[in-house]
């Protein structure tokens, strides 16, 4: 067997590097920062990075197959996408050097654009009855409200969130510790399927790789930097989700909390994320929402939402028909926009749905 | 010693009771005695049924008359038994024979020579008589062509007594009825007379279809009271039966001018001092007279300048408005009292009425006023309000189309909703309840996902009920089986339409 050569390409790269050490490894990232990944890899390969795992490296380089792994990609249907590729995830540069190197993705939606306007739900595994409710209605009226929902896949609040989503038709993004192909829990598994049908699942690991305990906590990084809000609907003391929340507050994304009992354990966690200021608490969805069109960058907002360019002809007559500046009566856009006045009316109400105008009642205006 | 008996009706509410007249002759001193509680107007029936046999050249018989009342308990008045009350002594004393009043009912006032005058009664009575079973009904002449509409019944007239007599005992013809009266000018204003305001036409247009209740705001002057004057001629025809409640009730309340029928719904546009009594009607005595919530049945209350309107006035729309229904409960009188009218309302933008976006520096109301003034139509009463536009001052000179063209759209939306509601106890759009419209008459899936946006949107959607009837005449007028997306979204547009008042 030929020794293996390091990948001249940055994509090669760091799917190999992926391959050779933990998720977001410190000396490694540190690395990334100064240097390309076949430097990198280089480096480790010569102990040079981090003395005691040199032959560790070597050993899984010389048993890796750059073209064995991607053949195994595409026999499973993942894909993957790595650091600075287009398409990659803009916002993950926030996590500076402990920006994942590669990303696997199984399913049916668009990762990217998913998490464009997406919500983390987030909590405890141990959940309550009243957990479990929150999780699964909430995931359900935010989903209908348009963002994404995106949380992990471990049993309790995670998969609870999925399922209200999943139970208004709406698709979710899964972000799992282990291999996508290799998910865990299994007992989700009918879950898993039914993220893959519409929305996705997405892993900073290699598809067959199991999840270890060190890797669940860098994926809550990953978690808190795709979204633009974490909410945490259960945590107890000394929870993940409160590392989750952690990422998420350092990051600068919002995290909410949803207050519970004080005589729950399970709520204590949020009650603490609250007290310290990490959290804010909210009430309903409604305030959710609130937080959520704060928490959306102008761009984004106007990417994901209004483009007056793919209106329909008659909504784009009507639309014309009213000034930039000023507003509009409607008897003055019937006479301008030559359409009856019942197509101007409904046509009012799309673009008012759209926010592309607004109205006292009597004034038309752009918004 | 004899006894007769005929048949007469009086006025109870806005409907007549048949009353058993019983007279009985008698030896004693001579008089007359009248029982079962009649009032000063039916008491004084006696002295006219004396003079008038008299000047007929028929006797009056010497000796006791009494004159029972039956049913005695209810309270009596109007001048509408005298000639039941006349014909009865005429039967007593043999001067007509008693199987001339068998199954016939008879209602007139007496003049003093003997000839027969009109009532106000008279429809409802001919009414009630067919109800009742009789065969015939007397009724003045000048009352006849509005009672010959009544089916089952033998409608007839006579100028005077001794012609009832010579009438119903030998057979002479009745009555000449003057074919002139026939003739009643019915004309509702043409909405070729109102220039521009699209907006408004369109919306008063699909509130004729469903008979939707409609709010219109406005500066004065631009035209609210002209069109709202505009929507009984673009309503569908009364039908027959509605015909003779309307102008039964007209009739009783003393508005019906002439001599024919209501073909048209009627329109009632009480002025904004009116009081409470004057919206649902008084109790005098005994007497009912409707107001103008049961004046407007079947037709058009029209409120100009609402704010202005007591509040109590406004608040008493509730019960009407909810159950087409007002339940009067006084002293003398308790009843129901029929109320089913399409409600239109039309109301400045604020007290001055300058606070229009074109006149809107010349307002000089201030903020509490306006709020004050916008809070007058109660959130209750606003809520029973399915379409609320807002008109424009801009004077456009386009001339609309005539009221004929719209009213036949309207009639063929109407047919296409009776269609659907075949076997339900509703008519119009406005009427489906809440569960048939989730279960049954639910929008297509367009309009459906549209609604569901909105209530993502906005997290809420108050009267969501509200916005599927009005899809329901959008549709009807644009004859689609269920509404679409459009029809809804139209429908969204008129309930919002109206500014800050009624909100």
């Amino acid at each position: 067997m030929k020794p293996n050569e390091i990948p001249a390409c940055d994509r090669d790269a760091f799917f190999t590097l992926s391959h050779l050490c933990e998720p977001a490894d410190g000396a490694v990232s540190e690395a990334l920062a100064a240097a390309p990944p076949q430097k990198v890899i280089e480096r480790l390969l010569v102990g040079d990075l981090k003395k005691n795992s040199r032959t560790f490296v070597a050993d899984r380089f010389a048993k890796f197959s750059l073209e064995r792994e991607l053949d195994f990609c595409e026999s499973i249907n993942a894909q993957f996408i790595t650091r600075g590729e287009i398409g990659w995830p803009r916002q993950l540069a926030d996590l500076d050097e402990t920006e994942p190197w590669t990303i696997w993705s199984l399913g049916s939606a668009d990762f990217r654009l998913a998490c464009l306007r997406s919500i983390a739900i987030v909590g405890t595994r141990d959940l309550t009855p009243y957990g479990r409710g929150i999780a699964r209605e909430w995931a359900g009226e935010i989903a209908r409200k348009g963002p994404t929902v995106l949380s992990g896949g471990a049993i309790g609040i995670d998969i609870s969130a999925h399922k209200g989503a999943l139970s208004v038709q709406k698709p979710t993004v899964c972000v799992l510790a282990g291999g996508v192909h290799a998910r865990y829990p299994s007992s989700n598994e009918h879950v898993f399927s039914e993220i893959m049908d519409s929305g996705i699942l997405i892993s900073e690991s290699p598809p067959r790789e199991s999840p270890r305990r060190q890797r669940f906590l860098t994926r809550n990084r990953l978690i808190a930097a795709l979204t633009q809000i974490t909410l945490v609907v259960e945590a107890s003391r000394r929870s993940g989700s409160a590392s989750t929340a952690g990422h998420a507050h350092a990051l600068g994304r919002t995290v909410l909390g949803v207050p519970g009992s004080v005589h729950s354990a399970q709520s204590e966690g949020v009650h603490n994320l609250i007290a310290a200021g990490t959290a804010i608490l909210v009430n309903s969805v409604d305030d959710v929402m609130r937080h959520f069109s704060l928490a959306m960058p102008d761009e984004q907002r106007a990417e994901a939402n209004n483009d007056w360019r793919s209106l329909p002809q008659r909504e784009l007559d009507v639309w014309e028909s009213i000034p930039c500046r000023g507003g509009i009566q409607v008897e003055e856009i019937v006479s301008k926009a030559q359409w009856h006045i019942s197509d101007v009316m409904a046509s009012l109400t799309e673009l008012t749905l759209r926010g592309l105008v607004t109205s006292d009642g009597i004034i038309w205006k752009r918004t | 010693m004899s006894l007769a008996c005929s048949f007469g009706a009086v006025v109870n509410g806005v409907e007549s009771q048949i009353v058993v007249v019983e007279v009985d002759h008698s030896r004693g001193l001579p008089g007359v005695g009248m029982v079962g509680l009649p009032d000063a107007s039916v008491s004084e029936a006696k002295h006219r049924a004396r003079t008038a046999i008299g000047n007929q050249r028929l006797s009056w018989p010497k000796g006791r008359i009494t004159i029972s009342l039956s049913p005695a308990e209810v309270r009596k008045h109007g001048a509408g038994l005298d000639l039941a009350i006349a014909v009865g002594v005429l039967g007593a004393t043999g001067q007509i024979s008693l199987s001339a009043m068998e199954r016939t009912v008879f209602v007139g006032e007496l003049g003093l020579d003997g000839s027969i005058r009109p009532i106000p009664g008279a429809l409802s009575a001919t009414i009630a008589a067919a109800k009742a079973g009789f065969d015939r009904v007397v009724v003045p002449r000048e009352n006849n062509v509005q009672c010959s509409v009544v089916t089952d019944i033998h409608v007839l007239s006579f100028n005077d007594l001794n012609h009832v007599i010579d009438g119903l005992d030998r057979g002479v013809p009745s009555a000449e009825v003057d074919l002139f009266q026939k003739v009643t000018p019915l004309i509702a204003p043409d909405l070729a007379d109102v220039l521009g305001q699209f907006q408004a036409r369109w919306a008063l247009e699909i509130a004729a279809v469903g008979r939707h209740n409609m709010l219109m705001v406005g500066a004065p002057g631009v035209g609210k009271t002209l069109l709202a004057e505009r929507l009984p001629g673009i309503l569908p025809k009364l039908t027959p039966h509605q015909s003779l409640e309307s102008t039964s009730i007209h009739l009783i309340a003393g508005t019906l001018v002439g001599a024919g029928s209501i073909l048209l719904p009627p329109f009632e546009a009480p002025h904004h001092s009116s009081s409470v009594s004057a919206f649902v009607g008084s109790v005098h005595g005994n007497r009912v007279s409707p107001g103008a919530f049961t004046r407007a049945h079947h037709g058009v209350l029209f409120l100009d300048e609402a704010p202005e309107f007591p509040r109590n006035a406004l608040e008493a729309l509730r019960q009407p408005l909810e159950s087409g229904k007002i339940a009067l409960n006084r002293s003398h009188w308790s009843g129901v009292l029929p109320a089913e009218f399409q409600l239109i309302m039309a109301a400045n933008p604020c007290p001055c009425g300058n606070n229009s976006p074109e006149t809107k520096s010349e307002c000089k109301c201030s903020s509490v006023a306006k709020r004050n003034y916008a809070q007058r139509i109660s959130g209750p009463l606003a809520d029973r309000l399915d379409l609320k536009i807002s008109m424009s001052s801009i004077q456009s000179l386009e001339v609309g189309e005539p009221s004929a063209i719209v009213a036949s759209r309207v009639e063929e939306a109407r047919l296409r909703a009776q269609h659907r509601f075949k076997g339900e106890c509703w008519q119009v759009n406005s009427e489906i309840p809440p569960s048939a419209l989730r279960d049954t008459y639910v929008p297509s899936l367009a309009g459906q996902e549209l609604l569901d946006e909105l209530q993502q949107e906005t997290g809420r959607l108050r009267g969501v009920h509200r916005i599927l009837r009005v899809a329901w005449s959008i549709a009807d007028l644009g004859g689609h089986d269920r509404p679409s997306r459009d029809d809804v979204s139209t429908a969204i547009h008129l309930r919002e339409q109206a500014g800050p008042i009624a909100a």
